[in-house]
């Protein structure tokens, strides 16, 4: 009931801020206000606001206690891509001035026809990373009132289209800074509150010894709401709700029932739903190799797809319009790092203490539940209730603002970029814009929010890596090359991306077909990005290199691109219309 | 993961159905002579927008093809008083770009179509025989020569003569429709300089005056105000640079204001609230300023004394800014005059004729206006459009 106040409180909150807190948001004084650009702290949080997702907030501790430590590198992956931004991009992109990636994409490369191709990869990635953030509401608010996932799914999807479609949200950045600090202090405030009652980690030799995950010193409940099967990694028993004890040998798949209690006896060792992987404490601990998720080859291919992917998120590179210049673009991004470096502390906590405390998750395969469930099952009483509403309130400003900032993206450019290509007019007059604004974002939600439907069984940070590989795989390339490469031409970067599109989404859709294969190179179709990213650079580079339509300005554009400010240094083209004037 | 399975594998059967329906669909029958017209309707409206940016070796490559497919000739050339500038069709192995345009044809004199029976060509094998050559003419002047050449041993009929002559005044009004452009262009820089020019003899006598009145009574004043008098020349004097940041143009309206303060005191009330995230759109110089000085000398000045708010605000891809003034006000009729350029003065007019040259129509400014009302200027603009940079 608490944690339902606080999800509701948060919504209102965060729909109230967007629609009346403009008039807080906004720059307000007599005069001299123009100066107030807009700070880096604030600009960095407000980044970090519309970054962190549900796939941050539930996804990594969910896949860390699944999978154990090799999941980190998720969050570290999610933090390293804004040292790839910082050191290629940020800075030149804020000079250009360009404010979405199809403006970019168009103006760089002197062709109206790519300004399509982005805006369909724009749609592309924006829709993968809806998907989890979907589920993540479904599953949230399910663990809330226990509705069924379809509900949670549909109401954060009808909220959210409502809310960017009234213009709430409208990618304030006062707004943004506040749900990040929001999002920092339910994640940050709970754990280690548990700690402190808990007096450290205990049972450490779960998370490191050769031990496998047991119930504890009290044992636990479970109810399932469907049937499940569950492997038994040692010899272990459970006891049904008419008093019946199933005894089970070492190695050997059960199934268990649904709508009855099923009781695991104390310190009795866990089933393991299918799909989840036992692992002895030592093994989980792994960084690298414990499991088939671990492998050094997957390892690397998630490294390149959030390490390059980051720069290629339409709704975080929005937010780098707002710098005063190149060098606050800089001053922001070192920002990001440090604000994000410390939120990605937490979820290791949650994963490690799942472990240890939720043992009842592995059982029912919902381990992306941890952070919502586990300091209600962990403290029991009112204070764990207190903590889950504000991890559950957390979650929910995580999905809210990270969608939000998606689907704005989604709308600006099914509006902006492909509504005017198709009916081959532009919108007369800021009315009519804004009312395709408002279908196109009314429209954008639907295919997400369907297959967030069909997409329960995966996990949250796999459908976020998804997108990442995607975009690394199309707009890296472009960014890096477009940035410092004069020779790159339309045409190079048209093939590049569709081929780095067309590897990366076939890739995951054989995959899923297959029903997400592991173990060996087959584990790419998983995580793509270390042989699509490579293919799409070589296919620019090449295409690139034989196109003799090299692009005309390509030097001055280089110059728009690096010189920094304050130079008085202008294009050609600038400087003979000076001259005459 | 079977469900989703199935349903990617509906729409791809689904979409391969409808491609395979529209593929088989038998086509439909047209007559020769409405197919060939439509075959050349359609060369001709391609071949417009490369011609509308002039006669160059890009653009005359582009249109070569269809302006072959016009005039059902061997091959093709354009060229500019002396040169090929490109060549399409058979014998393009020996007559390429950058040759003299003699060899094909001798160049077309200004006024009349030529045409020769046997071009003279020393490449042995040349297909090449008779040539019809006609003129360009852009503003009067031979800008450049279009060339249709058929085979050897081929007759020119009056009517490729007169295919040609029509495609070659096709081309010629389309280049025709260029300098139109450039003009337009070049009228809007002068208009700038015009404005630049024309900081209101009235602003620089009462800013003088204000000035004036307060050094014997506040020497510090005065002086700070003097400076910000010569900062705000400066920065409407400064040429070479078309735009500059909103916040750079926010800037300049405050020193503005800062001057009128120190004439009208109290009596004159500001408000600025302008979202931090619209202070990098790029703007045309001076193209808020007037608007607030309209808002001034209309709203302020004749009653003595007023309220003026400006607001910026940001709309998905769009920059909002307001300029209201609660003065005197104007009939709807009248603003919309103003708007459109009849009637009042020039800096309106002027501010929106940039803004729509920069950004196009579905941009630049709107008037609402009612006696006793005041009146709200409201200007938008992209956040952001190729080529349009801050200097």
């Amino acid at each position: 009931m608490i944690a339902l106040l606080a999800v509701g409180a948060v919504t209102l909150g965060t729909l109230g801020l967007g629609t009346w807190g403009v008039r807080f948001a906004r720059t307000t004084s007599d005069l001299l206000v123009a100066s107030r650009a807009v700070t880096a702290w604030w600009n960095a949080a407000a980044i970090s606001g519309e970054y962190l997702s549900a796939a941050s907030f539930l996804g990594i501790a969910g896949l860390e206690m699944q999978i154990g430590a090799s999941a980190l590198w998720q969050s570290l992956g999610f933090t390293a891509g804004y040292l790839a931004l910082l050191l290629f991009v940020a800075a030149p992109l804020r000079r250009y001035g360009s404010y979405t990636i199809p403006d970019f994409a168009e103006a760089r490369l002197r062709s109206p026809a790519i300004r399509l191709l982005a805006a369909a990869i724009v749609l592309l990635i924006g829709g993968f990373y809806l998907v989890p953030q979907l589920k993540g509401a479904g599953l949230a608010l399910n663990v809330v009132t226990g509705s069924p996932y379809w509900v949670g799914v549909a109401v954060v999807a009808v909220i959210v289209a409502i809310n960017v479609a009234i213009g709430g949200m409208r990618g304030i950045t006062y707004v943004q800074a506040f749900q990040f600090w929001l999002k920092l202090f339910a994640i940050a405030l709970p754990v280690i509150l548990l700690l402190i009652h808990l007096g450290g980690i205990p049972e450490r030799a779960a998370l490191f010894g050769d031990q496998y995950p047991h119930a504890g010193s009290r044992g636990f409940t479970v109810r399932l709401s469907e049937p499940q099967r569950a492997q038994f990694p040692q010899a272990g028993s459970y006891v049904l709700a008419d008093g019946r004890t199933v005894r089970v040998s070492g190695g050997a798949t059960v199934r268990l029932p649904a709508g009855v209690d099923i009781r695991i006896p104390p310190f009795g060792i866990v089933p393991i739903a299918v799909g989840t992987p036992p692992l002895t404490g030592s093994r989980w601990a792994r960084a690298v190799g414990g499991t088939a998720h671990g492998s050094p080859l997957l390892v690397y291919s998630l490294l390149v797809a959030t390490f390059l992917g980051t720069m290629g998120l339409p709704h975080v590179l929005v937010r780098f319009y707002t710098n005063p210049d190149g060098h606050a673009a800089r001053r922001t991004t070192v920002r990001v790092l440090g604000l994000l470096a410390l939120f990605y502390l937490f979820p290791a906590l949650y994963g490690a203490l799942g472990r240890v405390l939720t043992p009842q998750l592995y059982t029912t395969g919902q381990t992306d539940d941890v952070v919502l469930t586990l300091p209600r099952i962990a403290w029991g009483g009112t204070p764990g209730t207190v903590l889950t509403a504000i991890t559950c309130a957390g979650a929910f400003a995580a999905f809210l603002s990270t969608s939000s900032g998606l689907l704005v993206s989604l709308a600006g450019t099914l509006s902006h970029d492909v509504w005017p290509r198709v009916r081959r007019t532009v919108p007369a007059g800021v009315a009519s814009r804004r009312r395709h604004f408002r279908v196109a974002a009314a429209g954008a939600m639907v295919i997400p929010a369907l297959l967030a439907l069909v997409a329960r069984g995966v996990d949250i940070s796999i459908l976020v890596g998804w997108a990442f590989a995607i975009a690394a795989s199309t707009f890296c390339p472009m960014f890096l090359l477009g940035i410092w490469w004069t020779r790159l031409t339309a045409r190079g970067a048209a093939a590049g991306m569709v081929v780095g599109m067309a590897i990366s989404t076939t890739a995951i859709f054989v995959g899923l077909a297959l029903g997400e294969p592991t173990g060996g190179a087959l584990a790419l179709l998983e995580q793509p990005a270390i042989v699509s990213v490579p293919a799409a650079f070589v296919v620019m580079l090449g295409v690139s290199l034989y196109d003799p339509r090299r692009i005309p300005d390509a030097d001055a554009q280089m110059l728009a691109l690096h010189a920094p400010e304050g130079l008085g240094l202008r294009l050609a083209d600038e400087e003979a219309e000076g001259a005459l004037a | 993961m079977e469900f989703l399975l199935g349903v990617l594998v509906g729409w791809a059967v689904a979409a391969s159905a409808f491609a395979a329906l529209r593929l088989l669909r038998p086509p439909r029958v047209i007559s020769g002579e409405v197919r060939a017209m439509q075959t050349s309707l359609h060369a001709a409206t391609v071949m417009l927008p490369d011609l509308r940016r002039g006669l160059s070796e890009e653009s005359a490559r582009k249109v070569l093809p269809h302006l072959r497919t016009l005039t059902q000739a061997a091959a093709v050339a354009l060229g500019d008083q002396s040169h090929i500038l490109a060549f399409e069709g058979a014998g393009h192995d020996h007559h390429q770009a950058g040759a003299e345009l003699i060899p094909v044809s001798a160049p077309a004199r200004e006024d009349r179509l030529h045409v020769e029976s046997q071009i003279h060509c020393d490449h042995p094998g040349c297909p090449l025989g008779a040539a019809v050559a006609a003129p360009l003419v852009v503003g009067g002047e031979l800008a450049g020569s279009f060339v249709a050449l058929y085979t050897r041993g081929r007759r020119i009929t009056p009517d490729d003569t007169r295919t040609v002559a029509e495609a070659a005044s096709l081309i010629s009004a389309q280049l025709e429709l260029k300098t139109v452009d450039e003009q337009a262009e070049r009228i809007a820089r002068a208009e700038l300089r015009a404005l630049r020019a024309q900081i209101s003899p009235h602003f620089i006598y009462n800013a003088l005056a204000a000035i004036a009145g307060y050094i014997h009574s506040n020497p510090e004043e005065a002086r700070e105000l003097l400076t910000e008098f010569a900062e705000f020349t400066r920065y409407a004097f400064r040429g070479q640079r078309p735009y500059v940041t909103l916040a750079d143009e926010l800037h300049y309206v405050e020193r503005y204001l800062r001057l009128e303060r120190a004439r009208f005191g109290e009596r004159l009330q500001v408000r600025l609230e302008v979202a931090p995230e619209v202070l990098q759109a790029v703007v045309p110089v001076l193209s808020v300023q007037p608007l607030v000085e309209n808002a001034v000398r209309h709203g302020v000045e004749k009653r003595g004394e007023g309220r003026i708010e400006i607001v910026g605000r940001h709309i998905d891809a769009d920059v909002e800014l307001r300029v209201t003034d609660n003065g005197v006000g104007m009939e709807p009729q009248r603003a919309r005059e103003v708007l459109a350029g009849r009637g009042g003065g020039v800096g309106i007019v002027n501010v929106q004729s940039r803004l729509q040259s920069t950004f196009g129509p579905g941009y630049g400014l709107e008037i609402e206006s009612a006696p006793e009302r005041g009146t709200t200027v409201t200007m938008t603009l992209p956040k952001f459009r190729a080529g349009v940079r801050a200097a």
